[in-house]
């Protein structure tokens, strides 16, 4: 009886002895060889797709992939995302043969479920099942998994993306569509090869294969080149982006109501201000600041995404997400006798969204406001003869008359019943801000330096830095400077510290006074090395790992260090470093230093091209950034007789 | 003692639910919200805090111990800055369930008093439910057990904050599992008033004890009401807790209050054998917990068959005693690996491994959870059927809470591992971690920290010498040329021991050796900076736990050195390029804990180009210390162009008290201004 439970119990875990499938077996012998270094290799990842309705399918998934080294069981698990009100995991399952053949069959206990987010700004109920038997995997299996998922998204499309962490020998994705219609499909990549016909009607097969996997240690700003294909199952004709428009208007508009409590709180916040942009810029600006984040879905249906709470209960509750918070916008803009419009987007991935493709490939909302003139450096929206100003009410230290990077340089689809399309995002604004520091300093007897920084950031680098620093109290705020300049000073102290933030002109000011104990070091009687580095630019650029694939979004920096350091009479400077600039792909560096009688000083300007930088421009910058750091850094020899 | 029929369990489960329901229904109603509430102030020296608690009530009510426990928490905020309290408004209460059976009940309330009196209250239709995380179904082990382990989510995200509003929150959590009882009694936030009440468990059968850590600072008052076997604890104008780089664990460094209840005369087996234990005042402090750790892992180590076995196969040809336990040691500790790797820190996941399922007797427990101290007892299994005596010891863990031998509670013993007794010499073998450890070997955290033994009778500390700084060093050895460009190259040797040659281990374990090169190339560039190349030509001692991990390396830094008309400006000691002052801010909160001491020194040979000169360089002068010491020298050659260089940093100092902090970071100030020296070479 003891030996019975017991193999019960082994049965309710993983069935030994099992027979390993023959796709998986077949994937193994074809794909084996394949890019021998790699830790892991996907041997073959086949995704079937079958419409039942113009709006839901089944997916079907036969993944296999065999493990090399330790490292690589990290990668080889399977994760899949699932929404459990309008999806339904109809199986799971896996094998594992291992290194000396023996095979396991594991059941739906290897999977465990859980929420996708958990932290304090999301609450929704995305899923995900997660393969929980790492611990019987091996370097030498090979681990297989086969998974039937059906879903009902509220969009009627379907996707694969063939790119991905891990080499692959195949990849395979097949879709098949309700009988009687027919499958418009979309890839955004021309390395794509075009889909063969399957042998069911109107069945599409994409095959891709072998290709290498993404790598490791990803540039900053990292854009990953997508292999994207994405396919609708149409009854009718192709939905365009107007379609698209009137589609997300009609989920969204209803949960806009014009209530009294709302109107009332536009009007008195504009009240007294006759301006236009100081009236809207009231409202903005008690939405950004008002409205804390939280992105709660309690909306069981497949458009609950995408649908905001009502207007008053956003009122009412102070919270609310990237939708809630332009949607009140919009109704109380209207409230003072505004016209906004709201604007979907792809923040951070502007490649998501392609033009050619009406699709809901949205992660964020923000709001356009008609300008027939648009203030000068304001980012601008157009779309056919209109023009707007575009303002992002999510963050709350960007002001109106700036728009985050991160909103910059994708699509953007305007929502309107009758006129809504999609436009360009700005692109590249890199005029749009710029920091300024002076760094006054005057070197007293037993080298005791006193220090006086002012510094201004304005426009785009003015909001992100108040972004950055406006939840820190002055304590943290201090502590961050304090960190920062003993990193190159290790004897600063007596700090006093003020910031000053400026919405209307995005304008964050500081300044700081703090005093070195004993400056520089003596290295020969008379004379001591200074290190210009006081308060120097801070220009770290991640590596770009060796087999990453993509791009690098970076927006621009406009950096400008003012160095002047007096010195006691009779005190000169021996020997100063040369003056040094480059330039490379679109963005320059310099250091000028420069002898004065009783001082010296020391220029350094960084000028960053906004863009999106390839590996060698990257690499360009980021030795640019180097050099510059190693230059701002390099010592000057001072002739200090009397004050050893 | 055969497990609760299911019919049973989901009864008293009913009963449970019908209980908690009732008391809910007749929850209190909201204290009055005053007028000075609504006019509070921040404290002075906490002018900038987002909100503060007024009031703060905690009973807990341990009357039913063990079989009940209830936690009621009522706390009045007065909100300033309602974007910097959202932690305080998403109230999340986790309720766990095993084999669909709740452990736990748990119920929101909140109220939101605005400045203007407009209130809005928050109760059970506002509770957001969902599960945050299921293991699989056991398939056929739900036959035994239902459903394996759930955690559902209540949650309940508190609107409509304005400044100047009022936050009152009411929780109430009944579990169903006794046990040990910390918490900490100090917030995020100050606190004007504290109230802490515990009824602690009634009758003769409880051993009890309440205890108050007070850090230094703080003020609490602490009482015992013996006509009603409970105890307070009250407090005023508590501080909030700061989080800071090297502090104490938060429990070492708040107001906190911790219970231990024990069976008062005698503890008993309940699973496997019948006995009891008599406990007597005179066996110590700490005898009780000790003996009840006995008997439960009494209980647990079962050695059947296979497990005899799987010692026998791992002890085959093992010449002494020490071999032997030093084997198991091994293998219990990759298994443990394995175990956890496949579990990414979630839980530990079921194995059908035959030694393990014996031990821990799968057959008459299958839902038995699988955690780290499982393994301890696979250990002691093992042990003992290959003849060792081995034993359980319960060890203190700094890193999360200090040891008071005062406050008897295992709650601060909370790691496990054997004590086995190798040929008369007794090891403790850790080996429920992740980290390889050598059999013998301790990680910093458990270096000089007592160590209870399992065992009935009078109370047994054993444990390991602290850890001497010379067990903790890095010593480099380099051999650098400077070209007349300003270009660095060189070869070096790093040779690393102790608590940091264990990190490095447990980050390469399982990787190719052309991927540990590259791991460690990069730690290596970062030390020379962005521009240097940097390779890592050799390793040893990765694969032997407990031995030294050395690296061979080499490395070219494009210039390194400021080259002017006359002269070449350079810092000598290479191997600290990016030193900076562990300890910028010039105040500081918390006082500072060092994790292990530290004896690192480099020796630098310079070769310097033809046609320069040393000009006079100032050797800093060093700053000697019995716990702190810092010493720097330097020679040269001028025939040879050779300059010599040694740099040796000295700390055996662990807890630093905040009075001190000053003088602590003037130290490692003057440190990093030293290792920034540079010297000057002029043309002859």
């Amino acid at each position: 009886m003891k030996r019975l439970i017991w193999w019960l119990a082994a049965l309710g875990t993983g069935l030994h002895g099992a027979t390993f499938p023959d796709w998986a077996a077949e994937a193994a012998a074809r794909g084996g060889g394949w890019d021998p270094s790699a830790s892991a290799v996907i041997l073959a990842n086949d995704v079937r797709v079958q419409f039942s309705a113009t709006d839901r399918f089944t997916e079907h998934i036969r993944r296999t992939i065999a493990i090399r080294q330790e490292p690589g069981i990290r990668s080889a698990g399977l994760a899949l995302y699932y929404s459990p009100d309008t999806d339904r995991v109809r199986s799971i399952r896996a094998w594992i043969r291992s290194a000396d053949g023996n095979v396991t069959a594991l059941n739906q206990s290897a999977f465990d479920d859980r929420v996708v987010n958990f932290n304090q700004y999301f609450w929704d109920r995305q899923r995900i099942r997660t393969f929980n038997r790492g611990d019987a995997l091996r370097p030498g299996a090979v681990v297989a998994y086969e998974v039937e998922i059906e879903r009902n998204p509220g969009f009627a499309e379907t996707g694969h993306d063939f790119g991905g962490a891990l080499p692959a020998w195949s990849l395979s994705f097949d879709v098949i569509p309700v009988p009687g219609s027919h499958l418009s499909w979309y890839s955004n990549h021309d390395t794509l090869p075009p889909p063969a016909v399957g042998s069911m009607p109107g069945e599409l097969r994409w095959s891709v294969g072998p290709r290498r996997g993404r790598g490791a240690n990803r540039p900053a700003g990292y854009q990953a080149i997508s292999q994207r294909v994405a396919v609708r199952c149409d009854a009718n004709a192709p939905l365009s982006w107007p379609e698209f428009s009137r589609t997300a208007f009609a989920i969204m508009e209803p949960q806009m109501e014009e209530t009294p409590e709302i109107g009332q709180l536009a009007q008195s916040l504009a009240a007294n201000r006759t301006d236009r942009w100081s009236r809207i810029r009231a409202v903005t600006e008690w939405v950004q600041t008002q409205i804390v984040y939280l992105a709660i879905s309690i909306d069981r249906d497949n458009l609950a995404g995408y649908r905001p709470h009502l207007t008053r209960e956003i009122l009412r509750n102070r919270y609310g997400d990237c939708k809630d918070k332009a949607t009140l916008l919009v109704e109380m803009l209207r409230a003072i006798g505004e016209d906004p419009r709201l604007v979907l987007l792809a923040a951070g991935a502007p490649r998501a969204v392609d033009e050619h493709w009406p699709g809901a490939s949205f992660n964020h909302v923000i709001v356009a406001i008609p300008a027939a003139e648009i203030p000068s450096g304001w980012p601008a929206y157009r779309l056919q003869n209109r023009r707007f100003v575009l303002f992002d009410p999510t963050a709350p230290g960007i002001p109106l008359g700036v728009l985050p990077f991160e909103d910059e340089n994708g699509w953007g689809l305007l929502l309107d019943e009758h006129a809504g399309g999609l436009g360009r995002m700005p692109q590249f604004s890199d005029a749009s801000g710029e920091m300024i520091r002076r760094v006054d300093a005057r070197l007293g007897a037993h080298r005791r330096l006193e220090v006086q920084v002012v510094q201004e950031n304005s426009g785009i680098a003015g909001a992100n830095y108040y972004e950055e620093t406006r939840l820190q109290s002055a304590e943290q705020f201090q502590h961050g400077l304090e960190g920062f300049v003993s990193r190159h000073q290790t004897d600063a102290r007596d700090f006093t510290v003020t910031r000053q933030w400026s919405a209307p002109d995005s304008k964050m000011g500081l300044k700081l006074a703090f005093s070195v104990a004993a400056y520089g070091q003596p290295v020969s009687p008379g004379m001591f090395l200074v290190s210009p580095a006081i308060m120097p630019l801070a220009l770290e650029l991640r590596e770009w790992g060796a087999n990453v694939l993509g791009t690098a979004l970076l927006g621009p920096v406009s950096d400008h260090v003012i160095l002047r350091v007096a010195l006691p009479d009779g005190s000169t400077v021996e020997d100063i470093p040369d003056p040094w600039s480059e330039s490379v792909a679109g963005s320059s560096a310099s250091v000028a230093f420069q002898s004065e009688p009783h001082a010296f000083t020391c220029d350094v300007r960084f000028q960053r091209r906004a863009g999106d930088y390839n590996r060698r421009d990257y690499g360009a910058l980021r030795q640019l950034c180097a050099h510059l750091d190693e230059h701002q850094h390099k010592p000057v020899l001072l002739d200090f007789p009397s004050h050893q | 003692m055969p497990a609760t029929p299911r019919h049973v369990r989901v009864l008293r489960f009913f009963l449970c639910a019908v209980a908690l329901s009732s008391q809910l229904e007749g929850a209190p109603a909201w204290p009055l919200v005053t007028a000075a509430d609504l006019n509070a102030v921040p404290p002075a020296a906490e002018a900038e805090a987002p909100a503060v608690a007024l009031q703060w009530d905690i009973h807990v009510d341990d009357r039913d111990y063990p079989q009940e426990r209830t936690i009621t928490e009522y706390v009045r905020y007065k909100i300033f800055d309602p974007e910097k309290s959202v932690p305080l408004t998403r109230l999340s209460e986790f309720v766990a369930s095993v084999g669909g059976e709740s452990l736990e009940q748990a119920d929101i309330q909140a109220r939101v008093t605005l400045a203007s009196g407009a209130v809005r209250e928050f109760g059970r239709q506002d509770i957001q439910e969902r599960t945050l995380n299921q293991t699989g179904e056991n398939g056929v082990l739900r036959f035994f057990s239902g459903n394996s382990a759930e955690i559902q989510e209540r949650y309940l995200a508190v609107g409509g904050l304005e400044a100047g509003a009022i936050l009152e929150i009411r929780i109430t959590r009944h579990t169903r599992s006794g046990g040990d009882y910390a918490c900490l009694l100090q917030k995020s936030v100050p606190a004007q008033h504290l109230h802490f009440v515990h009824d602690l468990p009634g009758g003769f059968n409880w051993s009890t004890s309440g205890f108050l850590s007070q850090p230094l600072g703080i003020t609490a008052r602490f009482d015992v009401d013996h006509d009603h076997n409970r105890e307070v604890v009250t407090a005023d104008n508590l501080p909030s807790l700061v989080p800071e780089p090297l502090s104490l664990p938060a429990f070492s460094r708040s107001l906190a209050y911790f219970l231990s209840a024990r069976p008062a005369h005698e503890v008993r087996i309940s699973r496997n054998i019948n006995r009891s234990i008599e406990i007597r005042s005179s066996d110590g402090l700490w005898a009780r917990i000790a003996a009840l750790e006995y008997l439960r892992v009494e209980d647990a180590v079962y050695g059947d068959y296979a497990v005899g076995k799987q010692a026998s196969i791992l002890t085959s040809g093992a010449g002494s005693g020490r071999e032997k336990a030093l084997r198991i040691h091994e293998y219990v500790q990759r298994l443990f690996r394995d175990f956890s790797r496949g579990n990414r820190g979630l839980r530990i996941s079921r194995a059908e491994l035959p030694p393990l399922g014996h031990v821990m007797h799968f057959d008459q427990y299958p839902n038995e959870p699988i955690v780290p101290n499982s393994f301890v007892l696979l250990e002691i299994g093992l042990d003992r059927a290959a003849g060792l005596k081995a034993q359980e010891v319960m060890m203190a863990d700094r890193s999360q809470m200090e040891f008071d031998s005062q406050l008897a509670s295992d709650m601060f013993l909370r790691r496990r591992a054997v004590w086995v007794n190798c040929d008369g010499e007794p090891v403790i073998s850790f080996s429920a971690t992740t980290m390889p450890l050598a059999f013998g070997e301790l990680p910093w955290y458990l270096r000089g920290e007592p160590a209870l033994i399992a065992k009935s009778g009078p109370q047994q500390f054993v444990g390991s010498p602290g850890l001497a700084p010379t067990e903790s060093s890095v010593t480099n050895i380099v051999d650098v040329t400077l070209d007349p460009d300003g270009t660095l190259h060189g070869t070096g040797k790093q040779t690393i021991v102790g608590p940091r040659a264990q990190e490095i281990r447990a980050a390469l374990i399982g990787r190719t050796n052309e991927r540990r090169r590259q791991l460690q190339s990069r730690r290596m560039a970062s030390a020379f900076g962005a521009d240097a190349r940097t390779m890592v030509t050799g390793m040893e001692g990765i694969d032997e736990p407990g031995a030294p991990v050395t690296l061979e390396f080499n490395f070219t830094v494009p210039n390194y050195a400021l080259i002017t008309a006359h002269r070449i400006i350079f810092r000598p000691d290479v191997m600290r390029l990016q030193a900076s002052s562990q300890f910028a801010a010039a105040e500081r909160h918390n006082a500072v804990f060092f994790h292990f001491p530290t004896d690192d020194s480099d020796e630098i040979t310079f070769h310097y180009p033809d046609g320069y000169s040393l000009e006079s360089p100032s050797i800093p002068p060093g700053f000697p210390g019995r716990q702190l010491r810092y010493e720097v020298g330097a020679s040269y050659s001028a025939r040879q162009h050779l300059l010599t260089y040694h740099r040796k940093f000295w700390a055996d100092v662990g807890y630093v008290p905040l009075e001190f902090y000053s003088n602590l970071k003037a130290h490692f100030d003057a440190v990093a201004r030293e290792d920034q020296q540079q010297f000057v070479l002029r043309k002859s």
